[in-house]
C-alpha cells in the first residue's frame, strides 16, 4: 500500500549546505569514490522514476516498452558516465533528468534494438509498480488528456516532492509514537486551510484547542523542514529552493 | 466514464474533482491533499524546525499511539489504506481478540457520500454469514460520530502478495476460485453485489482459505438509488467489467467478469489487460475480446481457457448466468468431469451486443464507427451453445486436380468455382466467397473442423477432379465440418462436354442433402451451362484468379491488364459467354478508378461489355452488379450504383462483392456507419477476404482510430502471418499514429530479406517510410522497385519524376531538383490533357509547378483540383484534394493559405496524420509556424493511446 520509494531507506536529513545533487555534481568531475556517487544519484533516481515514467508513457509507447526504456533510461544514466555531460544543464536534478530523458527518447528506436529483453537492469520494481493503491495523484480528467508531457513530468514531479516531504513527516511521527495525531492533523497541514475547527479535532484527539493548535503549528514547521530538504535534493545550490518550488507552484497553477 | 484511473502509480485522471477551497487547484494526493497548498506551504513564515524542537513538542501532545482506542478496539498499528478507508490491525478489549478495524479516513469524513457508502459496506458485510467471505464482528462509531466496523483479521495476506505462490498451482488456484465463486453466489442470493472484486480484495486466512472483503462498492440487488454512480472511485481497472466501467446497468454478471479476470491472473500472472492507464485498459476491454489464457501459458488445459473465457465476454448475456454456474463449472474441472461451457464461433453474437453498447463498444471513439468496433474472431469464440453456426451453410474447397497436365489445373479451380457460383444463388444456403476458400489449397492435409470454425460453415464440399482427353472424372464429397463426417458422396464420370451438367448436379445434390429450398429461378439458374467452349472457360478461370489476388493497394496493373486480356479472348472464343464480359466490364472499370488508365476509352470498352451482358441476360443480377460498379468507379454516381446494387441483391444471396460494394460507396457519401455494416456483411459472406479487411482498416484510418484500426489487420494477419503487404499496413499504423518509423522499418527489411519478389508489392510504403527517415539511398531504391508503379501518396499518384525530383531536394541539390521537377511536369501534362477533368491529375501538376516555383500556376491547379473533386463528391479524395492545396500553398511560400487548408483537411476523415506531418519532407516549408505546429501538435498520440 505505500509507495515503495517512501521507505525510511533515505538519509537523515542534513544541514541545508551539501545538496545530494550538487555532491554528485562535484563528484562528477573529481576522483571522488565513484560508488557512494552512483548511490547518491541512484537514490534520487529511485525516488523521481515516476516523473519519467509518466513521461515515456505520455510518448504513446505500450506500457511493456514504456516499462523498458525507463528502466533503459536509468541503465544508461547510472552505468554510463552520464554525468561527464552533466555540465550543459546543471542546477536542477530536474531540467536535468527531462532534457536526458529527451534526448535519450530521441534515440530510443536504437537502443532498444541494442537491449536485448531480460538482459536489462532492472531498476524499477513494476511489480510493485501494478501492486500499488489505484492511485498517488489525481488530477482531473479533462487537463490529464490535454496536458503536454513536459507539464505532466513536472506535475508529477510536484507530487512527489510532497509525498516524500510527508511520508518523512509521518514516519518521525510514527517513531514517537504520535500517528495518531499525524493522521488526524495532516490533512491540515496547509496554512491556507480556513474552516478548521481546533474544537472538534481537540475532541477527536481528547487534547485541548490550544494543544492542537500548538501541535499543528510545529508539525507545519517540520513539514516545510522535509519539503525544502527534498527539493534541495535536486538543485545544485540551496540559494535555488524557493526558485524551484516556484517553478513548481507555476506549473501547478497553468494546469489546474 | 467516472474515473480515468491510471492502473496505479502514476497520475491519474478524474471526472469532477472537487477543487481546492482553498486555491482552487484540483489535482490532489492521493489521501485528498491538495499538492498546490502543499508547496505553497515552503513560502509560510517559518521554517527552522529540528528534529529535536520538533520532537520535543510533539510529546507535549498526551495521545500516545499506544492508547489510541476506537471504541472498544485498541490500535496496534495500520494494517492497509484504501482509497476512503484506512485499515488497522487492532485489538478488542477485554477479549483480547486480534481484528482488522477500517475507519474512514480524516480526509473524507466531511463527505456524505463517502460516509454512506462506508455504511453500506458495512452493512452489506455484515448481513453475510458464509464461511469465504471475510466477517464482520462489530459495526460502530467513534466518539466524534464517525462510523468504523471491526473484522475478522486475515493474517495470510490476499491473492494480490499471495498470486505468486500459485502460479504453478493451477488446481489450487482453481480450488480457491471455486470457493470464491460460491461465496459470491451467496452473496448475490442474498441481493447483494460486489462490484469491485480483485485479487486485493480476496483475504487469505491462516490456513490460506480465502475470504472475499471490501464490499466498498457493494449495491444492494434492489436498490433504486446508486450512489456510487455519482462517485469518482469505481472497480478496478483490469478487473472491472465493460459494462461497468461504461456506468451502464449492470447486474451479477458483472461480478462474475471479475471473478474470471482474478482467475486469468492467477493462472497467467497478469490481468487479462494491461495499459499504460486505466482508461487504456477500460478501452481493451471494451473493444477487444480477451487474449487467451493459452497464449500466455500454453500448458494450460484447454477446458480452463474456454472457462475463463466465459467469464470475460464482453456481452454479460454470454457469460455464466450465475456465479454458481461458474463454481459448478470449476469443480467439475477438478473432479476430472467434463465442463458444461463450450466454445462456440458466434460473430453475430457480439455484433448485436456493441450495437447495443455503442459508447463501449466504439470505445469513445467516434459514434459512426461502432458497428466496426466488433471484433471478429478467426479462430475460436466462446460464446454461449445456443448460438451455433447455422446448419444450412456452405463453402466450397477448391478441387484436387488429377490430370496428368498441369495445365489443368486451371480446369479443377474451374469446376470447383462453377459449384461455388451454382451454390451460391440460393438464397436458403449461406455460402462462402471464392477469396475466403483460396487459401485451402488442395492436395495438403486439411482439418476440417477447424476449417468450419474458422470459416463458420457446418459443411464443406472438397473433390478432385480429373481430366483426360475428352472424358472427365468428378468426385465431390460434401462433409459435416462440425463432426467430420462425409454425409454424401459421388462420382462422375462422363464426357468433358458434360462438365456442366455435372456441376449443376454436384450442386443440386448438395441442396438437397443440405434442405436447402430451391425456388424455380434458382434452379433454372443453377442449371445453366456457363459455356460450352472449354477453352475459354480455362481463360475465364484464369482470368478470376488474377482477379481474385489483386487488391487496391497491390501493384495491380498488371494483373488487371492481363485478366482483360484473358477474358477478351474468351469472349472471342464463346460471344455468348455472358459470366466473362461482366468480369470485363469489372476489371475495365478498376482500371480507370485505380487511375491505372484514366480515360474515356477505358469507360467505353467498360460500357460495351456491360450492354453485352444486359443484351445476353437482361433478367440476371450480374450485370446490375457491373453497372453499379461501373457507376461508380467510373461516374463516382453513388445513388446510381446503389440502386443497381439493391436489384443484384434479389438475385445474387452470397455474394460479398454486392456489400462490399455498398460499403465503398456509402463511405464516400459520408455514411461511414453504414458503410461500416455492409463491410462486416461482406466479411461474413467471406471472411478470410484480405481486402475487405484493408478496407474496414482504412475506414478506422480515417478515423485516426488506430487501436481499431490495429486489431481488424490483426484479424487479417491471423489468416495470413505472412501476408507481405498487410503486414506492411500494419506496421505503417505506428507511423501514422505515433511518427515512428522503425516498426515499418522493420518489416521493410525483413520482407526485403526473405522475400524479394514481395518487395515491389511493398516499395510504395518503403518509399515513405525512407522519407520519413529522409534516407536519400533508400528512397531511390524503393522507387527502382516500384517498376513502373506510381507513387501512391494515399490516393494521389506521383510520377516517378516528381518522387526523384524530391529525393534531390531533401538532399539540397537543388540543380538536379530542378531537372527531375522539369521532367515530371512534362510527364503530368499529359496526364492532365488525357483527363483533364480528374482532379487527383491536376493536384500533382500543381505541385510540380510549385516545385518549380510557377507560384500562380501552382495555386490555379491546386484550386481547381478542389473544385473537380469537392468533398461533397468524395468524401475521402475531395479532402485529399484539398491537402494538396494545403502542400501546394505550403512550397509556393503561402503559408496562410497552407495552414488554413491543412486545418481543413486534418478533419475526420481525413488522410492527414501525426506521423506523415511529423515527418514527411513534403511538410518542411511549414515547420516552426505555429499554426503549423499546433495541427501537428492536436494529432499527438495521447498517453491514453497505448
Amino acid at each position: 500500500m505505500r509507495p515503495e520509494t517512501a521507505v525510511g531507506d533515505l538519509a537523515e536529513p542534513r544541514e541545508f549546505g551539501t545538496t545530494r545533487w550538487s555532491l554528485i555534481l562535484s563528484a562528477a568531475g573529481s576522483n571522488a569514490d565513484e560508488q557512494k556517487t552512483r548511490e547518491a544519484l541512484a537514490e534520487l533516481c529511485r525516488t523521481y522514476w515516476r516523473p519519467v515514467f509518466v513521461f515515456v508513457s505520455r510518448q504513446g509507447y505500450p506500457v511493456e516498452e514504456a516499462q523498458d526504456l525507463t528502466q533503459d533510461f536509468f541503465a544508461m544514466i547510472l552505468e554510463s558516465n552520464w554525468l561527464r555531460h552533466a555540465d550543459e544543464h546543471r542546477g536542477r536534478f530536474r531540467s536535468f533528468l527531462l532534457k536526458s530523458l529527451q534526448n535519450f527518447l530521441s534515440h530510443a528506436k536504437e537502443r532498444t534494438r541494442a537491449v536485448k529483453r531480460g538482459g536489462r537492469m532492472v531498476f524499477v520494481s513494476w511489480d510493485e509498480w501494478i501492486a500499488e493503491a489505484p492511485s498517488q495523484l489525481s488530477v482531473p480528467a479533462e487537463i490529464l488528456e490535454h496536458i503536454p508531457p513536459e507539464h505532466l513530468f513536472d506535475l508529477r514531479w510536484a507530487a512527489t516532492v510532497v509525498e516524500h516531504a510527508l511520508q518523512r513527516l509521518r514516519e518521525e511521527c510514527e517513531g514517537k509514537g504520535r500517528l495518531r495525531l499525524f493522521e488526524i492533523l495532516s490533512a491540515h497541514l496547509a496554512s491556507g486551510c480556513s474552516d478548521l475547527s481546533y474544537a472538534n479535532l481537540g475532541a477527536a484527539l481528547g487534547i485541548a484547542e490550544t494543544m492542537v493548535k500548538k501541535q499543528l503549528h510545529n508539525l507545519r514547521k517540520r513539514y516545510r523542514w522535509f519539503l525544502r530538504d527534498e527539493v534541495a535534493h535536486t538543485v545544485e545550490n540551496v540559494a535555488d529552493v524557493d526558485d524551484e518550488i516556484r517553478h513548481l507552484c507555476a506549473v501547478l497553477a497553468e494546469t489546474n | 466514464m467516472k474515473a480515468v484511473a491510471d492502473s496505479s502509480g502514476s497520475v491519474v485522471g478524474v471526472e469532477g474533482t472537487a477543487k481546492c477551497e482553498q486555491c482552487g487547484a484540483a489535482t490532489r494526493l492521493g489521501n485528498g491533499c491538495c499538492v498546490s497548498c502543499l508547496l505553497k506551504e515552503n513560502f509560510e513564515a517559518e521554517v527552522e524546525s529540528s528534529a529535536e524542537v520538533f520532537e520535543g513538542v510533539l510529546g507535549e501532545a498526551d495521545v500516545p499511539d499506544k492508547e489510541w482506542r476506537l471504541g472498544n478496539y485498541e490500535i496496534l498499528e495500520e494494517a492497509g489504506r484504501g482509497g476512503m478507508g484506512v485499515i488497522y490491525r487492532a485489538r478488542q478489549r477485554h477479549s483480547g481478540r486480534i481484528v482488522a478495524l477500517k475507519r474512514v479516513v480524516t480526509y473524507h469524513s466531511d463527505s456524505h457520500e463517502t460516509l454512506a457508502r462506508f455504511r453500506r459496506e458495512a452493512g452489506a458485510a455484515a448481513s453475510l454469514d458464509h464461511p469465504n467471505i471475510l466477517p464482520v464482528y462489530e459495526v460502530s462509531e467513534t466518539e466524534d460520530g464517525l462510523p468504523f466496523f471491526s473484522m475478522k483479521f486475515a493474517t495470510g495476506g490476499s491473492l494480490r502478495t499471495g498470486a505468486s505462490g500459485l502460479r504453478r498451482e493451477p488446481r489450487e488456484c482453481v480450488r480457491l476460485m471455486a470457493k470464491i465463486a460460491r461465496a459470491i453466489e451467496y452473496a448475490h442470493t442474498h441481493g447483494i453485489l460486489h462490484r469491485d472484486l480483485q485479487p486485493g480484495n480476496i483475504l487469505l486466512d491462516a490456513r490460506g482459505e480465502p475470504l472475499v472483503s471490501d464490499f466498498g462498492l457493494a449495491k444492494w440487488l434492489d436498490e433504486e438509488s446508486d450512489l456510487t454512480r455519482t462517485l469518482t472511485t469505481f472497480g478496478t481497472p483490469g478487473y472491472i467489467a465493460p459494462e461497468q466501467a461504461e456506468g451502464a446497468h449492470f447486474g451479477p454478471a458483472a461480478d462474475i467478469y471479475s471473478l474470471g479476470a482474478i482467475l486469468f491472473n492467477l493462472l497467467a500472472s497478469r490481468p487479462p489487460f494491461i495499459g499504460a492507464n486505466a482508461l487504456s485498459v477500460i478501452r481493451q476491454a471494451a473493444a477487444t475480446p480477451a487474449p487467451k489464457l493459452r497464449s500466455f501459458v500454453p500448458s494450460l488445459d484447454r477446458d480452463l481457457e474456454i472457462i475463463v473465457s466465459r467469464c470475460l465476454e464482453r456481452d454479460p448475456n454470454a457469460r455464466y448466468q450465475t456465479a454458481g454456474a461458474l463454481a459448478e463449472d470449476l469443480e467439475r474441472w477438478l473432479d476430472g468431469r467434463p465442463i458444461i461451457a463450450r466454445p462456440v464461433r458466434a460473430p453475430a453474437r457480439v455484433f448485436r451486443w456493441s450495437r447495443r453498447n455503442p459508447i463501449l463498444a466504439s470505445a469513445g471513439t467516434a459514434c459512426l464507427l461502432l458497428a466496426l468496433a466488433v471484433v471478429w474472431l478467426l479462430g475460436e469464440k466462446f460464446v454461449a451453445p445456443e448460438t451455433p453456426v447455422p446448419a444450412k451453410s456452405v463453402a466450397v474447397l477448391p478441387f484436387e486436380n488429377l490430370s496428368r497436365d498441369p495445365d489443368n489445373a486451371f480446369f479443377a479451380d474451374g469446376v470447383q468455382d462453377e459449384i461455388l457460383t451454382d451454390l451460391a444463388w440460393i438464397a436458403d444456403l449461406k455460402v462462402i466467397g471464392r477469396t475466403s476458400v483460396l487459401q485451402y489449397k488442395s492436395g495438403l492435409p486439411r482439418d476440417v473442423r477447424k476449417i468450419g470454425q474458422q470459416l463458420g460453415v457446418a459443411h464443406l464440399v472438397e473433390g478432385t477432379v480429373e481430366r483426360s482427353g475428352n472424358r472427365v472424372r468428378v468426385n465431390a464429397q460434401l462433409v459435416d465440418a462440425r463432426t467430420d463426417r462425409r454425409s454424401w458422396g459421388q462420382i462422375y464420370e462422363r464426357d468433358l462436354a458434360d462438365v456442366f451438367a455435372i456441376e449443376s448436379e454436384i450442386a443440386t445434390a448438395i441442396a438437397g442433402e443440405l434442405n436447402a429450398k430451391l425456388s424455380p429461378n434458382e434452379k433454372s439458374e443453377i442449371e445453366r451451362p456457363t459455356t460450352g467452349d472449354f477453352p475459354a472457360f480455362d481463360l475465364y478461370t484464369r482470368a478470376n484468379n488474377l482477379l481474385l489476388t489483386a487488391s487496391f493497394r497491390d501493384d495491380d496493373r498488371g494483373h488487371l491488364r492481363q485478366a482483360a486480356d484473358l477474358l477478351n479472348q474468351a469472349v472471342v472464343r464463346d460471344p455468348a459467354f455472358f459470366q466473362a464480359y461482366c468480369q470485363l466490364a469489372y476489371t475495365h472499370d478498376r482500371l480507370y478508378f485505380d487511375g491505372f488508365d484514366h480515360t474515356p476509352a477505358r469507360l467505353a470498352l467498360a460500357e460495351a461489355a456491360i450492354q453485352t451482358a444486359f443484351r445476353l441476360r437482361p433478367d440476371a443480377g450480374e450485370p446490375h452488379l457491373a453497372r453499379a460498379q461501373n457507376l461508380y468507379w467510373g461516374y463516382l454516381d453513388y445513388d446510381g450504383a446503389l440502386a443497381q446494387l439493391e436489384v443484384a441483391r434479389q438475385s445474387l444471396p452470397n455474394d460479398a462483392r454486392i456489400f462490399q460494394l455498398m460499403g465503398y460507396v456509402q463511405r464516400r457519401q459520408g455514411r461511414w456507419d453504414e458503410s461500416a455494416r455492409d463491410l462486416e456483411r461482406a466479411v461474413e459472406l467471406d471472411p478470410h477476404d484480405l481486402e475487405t479487411l484493408h478496407q474496414i482498416a482504412t475506414n478506422y484510418d480515417l478515423f485516426r482510430s488506430y487501436a481499431e484500426e490495429t486489431l481488424v489487420l490483426d484479424r487479417a494477419l491471423a489468416i495470413e502471418p505472412n501476408h507481405a503487404e498487410t503486414k506492411v499496413i500494419r506496421a505503417n499504423v505506428d507511423l501514422d499514429w505515433r511518427a515512428d518509423t522503425q516498426p515499418l522499418h522493420q518489416v521493410i527489411d525483413e520482407i526485403r530479406a526473405g522475400n524479394p519478389v514481395g518487395v515491389r508489392g511493398i516499395a510504395n510504403n518503403w518509399l515513405i517510410c525512407a522519407l520519413a527517415e529522409r534516407d536519400a539511398a533508400a528512397a531511390k531504391n524503393a522507387l527502382i522497385a516500384l517498376g513502373e508503379t506510381p507513387f501512391m501518396d494515399g490516393s494521389v499518384q506521383w510520377n516517378h519524376p516528381l518522387v526523384e525530383g524530391l529525393i534531390a531536394r531533401m538532399m539540397k541539390d537543388d540543380a538536379k531538383a530542378r531537372v527531375a521537377f522539369t521532367a515530371a511536369r512534362a510527364d503530368q501534362e499529359k496526364v492532365v490533357q488525357a483527363e483533364p477533368n480528374h482532379g487527383p491529375a491536376r493536384c500533382v501538376l500543381g505541385l510540380i509547378d510549385a516545385a518549380l516555383g510557377r507560384k500562380e500556376e501552382a495555386l490555379r491547379e491546386g484550386r481547381r483540383a478542389v473544385e473537380l473533386l469537392p468533398m461533397e463528391k468524395d468524401a475521402i479524395r475531395g479532402k485529399a484534394m484539398i491537402r494538396y492545396l494545403a502542400k501546394i500553398a505550403a512550397w509556393v511560400g503561402d503559408n496562410d493559405l497552407a495552414c488554413e487548408q491543412l486545418a481543413i483537411a486534418t478533419q475526420v476523415p481525413s488522410g492527414v496524420t501525426y506521423g506523415q506531418l511529423k515527418l514527411m519532407p513534403w511538410w518542411d516549408a511549414l515547420r516552426g509556424d505555429p499554426r503549423f505546429e499546433k495541427i501537428v501538435a492536436s494529432l499527438a498520440p495521447k498517453a491514453s493511446d497505448k
